[in-house]
């Protein structure tokens, strides 16, 4: 026998409300043999599909592909079997005589394709949630009667513009011919946009009093992704059904009026598209409107960037093209390497190209970096300020000078992707999509400063995080330390040693020097040197340099066993790392400024990974890779450093347990870690890229929520 | 089930994204205007810290418009952080950015309160 109606239910995480929608439905007075229930789960986590899957077999019940709410209404249309197709939400609950009043209703009214009844808040008794929906002066969608006493204003059936499909019965026919609902607007407004289609197609949608039902709210939706889907799929609606308003509209957006600029931009791109995808070459001058509207209210920059975000989403090619700008990839850094990893993982999906302001041999840096970077291509961009200075310094470029690094932007204009990877805040993007990967926020915020037009502000700790907030006033939009991948080093028996592994910078801020006094008291109150143990320092230096010089002279005048030397081989450090039992980080030790501090302390990691117990200055990045009594210590003073590493030296076993947990710490931050967080998000990325946004994830990526 | 909404025709996208381009290509501005923009910025901001160096340093009135501009930037400023610190609220996987902004919004109240006092 065919059902006469068939109940879709859209479910996220609504385990909790499904008993009472299941019993509703049961208490209905139409014969049980007349519904036909269908659960379309969208990737709870909360166990809701297998509850109903065991306690309600009745039900067809199953995984929707995409948490797509629109999605999954259609696959419930596809699925039913009877004429009439109810869209309910897992929070709504009907009365009794519900469906056999709706049925009825049908079937005294042949015109009407889809209907809907009176709507109360649950939680809010007499208070009305919908008595169906509208659109307000600023098109906005409205439920008629949101939130009013009921007062019996609305007790008389109604023609609407549309209903909602929180709640709403429709022709499974009428659905069919107008292909369902449109599954770009993911969630909320489809309904609006559903009935004016059915409108447009001769269908009529009514209200009628006399269905009740009760609406617990946002019960599974925040109230921050709906007010961002609302923004955003009103301008999908005006793109579809009123251009020649589009523009006139920007303003009166609440992303506008509220400053929320990267939504706002966003939505417009995505409003562009849906312009075309409407009403292809007809839409050219509304389109051309809104262009005009950002680049008068915003930037020309914004104005490229939205053409690059349509050029991308109505492209054909499964290609993105990926551009990293790197000021100092002329010389090996942490930094570079830091993207010179992620460059290798993107090329074997995409191509990917250096922007470079100096000349460089790409198997230099492979050497360097022990990476293939197969495929990579180098484009230099020659910046004529610094054509005889081997660092690019961008605070020299201020007002009046031009900003040079326009340049940069003007090549940034056709990538997909433009990644600006050595904090140049002078380079506004002009990509379709942009990441501005920060170490630490040396400069200052200042003229020609655009790191705040990035899509993607990636901070490499919560240190750099802290800063870039208190020195540029912005919010990292995530975090992603480096990955350290020392070449594993064979495990051998620990010897009595400590070392210090670090550059010999000028000013001497890793604090070597200190380091050497430091072993000095510790053998003056502890005689450790009787007991075997030794200091080695090593690191990169200009061996002639004062400082350099300075800790030598220092190091041999103690007449202690303390090593130092400087560029020595990995191998060398390699040896190092297996024999010590402690290592040292003294840098930011009396320092007040942030930027003498470790910002993250890669050489930290690297000995954690060895089995080389951490005793490290309790300041900048070093407290995140350390958890102080678990797998190292942190320490304040000089007086605290000797006393834990003292503690060290006397408890062979606290050492043993301390390395072990350092080694198992460290897997946080190797190299497959590394690429493990940026892939996933990546490869989303991707998809809303050639695809635009698909589901409700990709909404929250894409709308930083 | 057809598709929710008709696709036009293969090359009208690419016809579409062309005339785009070419027309906010057209808007580009000259880097003469944009650096001379950008010059008169700067001459703005000159002027603007050099009018409230000159009201510091008479009397009671120059004083009293600096105590009004500095409690009304901190207002703001506080204004912001505080519906930052809320809309960050929200984002419940964001618990580390809150406390950093928790701490400037307690030391602007505390700066605030020292200055009604």
């Amino acid at each position: 026998m065919t059902p006469t109606v068939s109940v879709v239910i859209v479910n996220y995480n609504g385990r909790q409300f499904l008993p009472r929608v299941m019993q509703c439905l049961e208490q209905q007075t139409l014969p049980a043999a007349d519904i036909d229930i269908i659960l379309l789960d969208t990737g709870s986590t909360d166990g809701s599909l297998e509850f109903v899957q065991q306690q309600y077999t009745q039900v067809r019940a199953q995984a929707a592909d995409r948490n797509n709410f629109a999605r999954a209404l259609n696959t419930g249309t596809r699925m039913a079997k009877a004429p009439l197709v109810l869209f309910l939400n897992n929070d709504l609950y009907l009365d009794p005589p519900w469906l056999e009043r709706a049925v009825r209703h049908f079937e005294q009214a042949p015109q009407c394709v889809g209907l809907q009844g009176k709507i109360y808040f649950e939680r809010r008794r007499g208070i009305l949630n919908s008595c169906g929906c509208d659109l307000d002066p600023d098109f906005y969608g409205r439920d008629v009667g949101f939130s009013e006493r009921d007062n019996g204003q609305y007790d008389k059936p109604a023609q609407r513009k549309a209903v909602t499909n929180g709640c709403a019965i429709y022709r499974k026919a009428a659905l069919d011919a107008i292909g369902g609902v449109d599954e770009e607007y993911v969630m909320y407004a489809e309904d609006i946009d559903l009935g004016f289609r059915l409108s447009e197609a001769g269908g009529e949608l009514w209200y009628f009093p006399d269905l009740v039902s009760y609406h617990e709210f946002h019960g599974t939706a925040s109230s921050q992704l709906c007010a961002r889907l609302m923004n955003r799929n009103r301008f999908l609606w005006l793109a579809r059904h009123r251009p020649e308003r589009f523009v006139e509209m920007i303003p009166r957006a609440h992303a506008f009026i509220t400053g929320e600029r990267y939504t706002l931009l966003w939505s417009l791109a995505e409003g562009v598209v849906k312009l075309f995808k409407s009403h292809g070459a007809k839409a050219e001058p509304v389109a051309k409107e809104v262009l005009d509207f950002v680049i008068r209210h915003f930037d020309f920059d914004e104005g490229v960037r939205l053409v690059g975000r349509v050029r991308r989403w109505l492209s054909k090619s499964l290609h993105l093209e990926i551009g990293i700008y790197d000021r100092a990839f002329h010389y090996p850094g942490g930094g570079q390497k830091y993207f010179a990893t992620i460059a290798d993982w993107i090329l074997e999906r995409h191509p990917v190209r250096y922007l470079v302001n100096k000349p460089i041999d790409l198997d230099r840096v492979r050497q360097w970096y022990h990476l293939p970077l197969k495929g990579a291509t180098v484009e230099t961009i020659e910046l004529p300020p610094f054509a005889d200075s081997f660092h690019i310094d961008p605070t020299v470029i201020r007002p009046p000078v031009p900003n040079i690094f326009t340049l940069v932007s003007e090549r940034s204009e056709h990538l997909d992707v433009f990644v600006n990877s050595n904090m140049v805040a002078h380079v506004y993007p002009r990509a379709a999509f942009s990441i501005f990967a920060c170490h630490f926020p040396e400069f200052p915020r200042d003229h020609y400063f655009f790191a705040d037009k990035y899509d993607w502000l990636i901070a490499s700790s919560r240190f750099c995080e802290s800063h870039l907030f208190l020195r540029w006033g912005l919010l990292a939009d995530y975090r992603l330390y480096p990955p350290v991948d020392f070449p594993a080093v064979e495990r051998g028996e620990k010897q009595p040693l400590i070392i210090a592994v670090g550059r010999f910078e000028r000013a001497g801020h890793k604090k070597q020097l200190e380091c050497v006094e430091a072993f000095v008291q510790l053998d003056q109150r502890h005689h450790i040197v009787r007991d075997g143990w030794r200091l080695a320092i090593v690191g990169g230096a200009n061996t002639e340099g004062p400082y350099f010089r300075r800790v030598v002279q220092r190091a041999q005048e103690t007449r202690l066993p303390i090593t130092v030397d400087a560029n020595v081989p990995q191998t060398v450090i390699a040896e190092l790392y297996r024999n010590a039992s402690i290592f040292w980080n003294l840098t930011g030790l009396g320092e007040t400024d942030p930027r003498l501090t470790e910002h993250f302390g890669m050489t930290t990691v690297e000995a954690m990974q060895n089995g080389v117990v951490p005793v490290v200055f309790n300041g900048g990045g070093l407290s995140e890779s350390v958890d102080h009594g678990d797998n190292g210590y942190l320490f304040n003073t000089t007086d605290e450093l000797l006393d834990r590493t003292q503690q060290l030296i006397r408890d062979p076993s606290l050492r043993n347990r301390l390395a072990a947990d350092a080694r198992e710490k460290s897997k946080d931050f190797t190299k497959e870690a590394f690429l493990e967080q940026f892939s996933t998000r990546f490869l989303r990325l991707e998809q809303i890229l050639l695809r635009g946004p698909q589901d409700v994830p990709d909404i929250m990526l894409l709308y930083k929520l | 089930m057809a598709p929710a909404t008709a696709t036009p025709p293969d090359g009208a996208a690419e016809a579409f994204v062309q005339s785009l381009t070419a027309y906010v290509q057209a808007q580009r501005p000259t880097q003469m205007t944009r650096t001379s923009d950008l010059i008169s910025d700067y001459k703005l901001t000159d002027k603007f810290d050099y009018e409230i160096t000159r009201t510091t340093k008479p009397g009671p009135v120059g004083r009293l418009i600096q105590a009004v501009l500095t409690r009304l930037l901190g207002k703001v400023q506080l204004f912001m952080l505080k519906s930052l610190a809320t809309q960050e609220r929200l984002n419940f996987y964001m618990f580390d950015r809150i406390a950093v902004l928790e701490d400037r919004i307690a030391k602007l109240e505390r700066q605030l309160r020292r200055e009604d006092s």
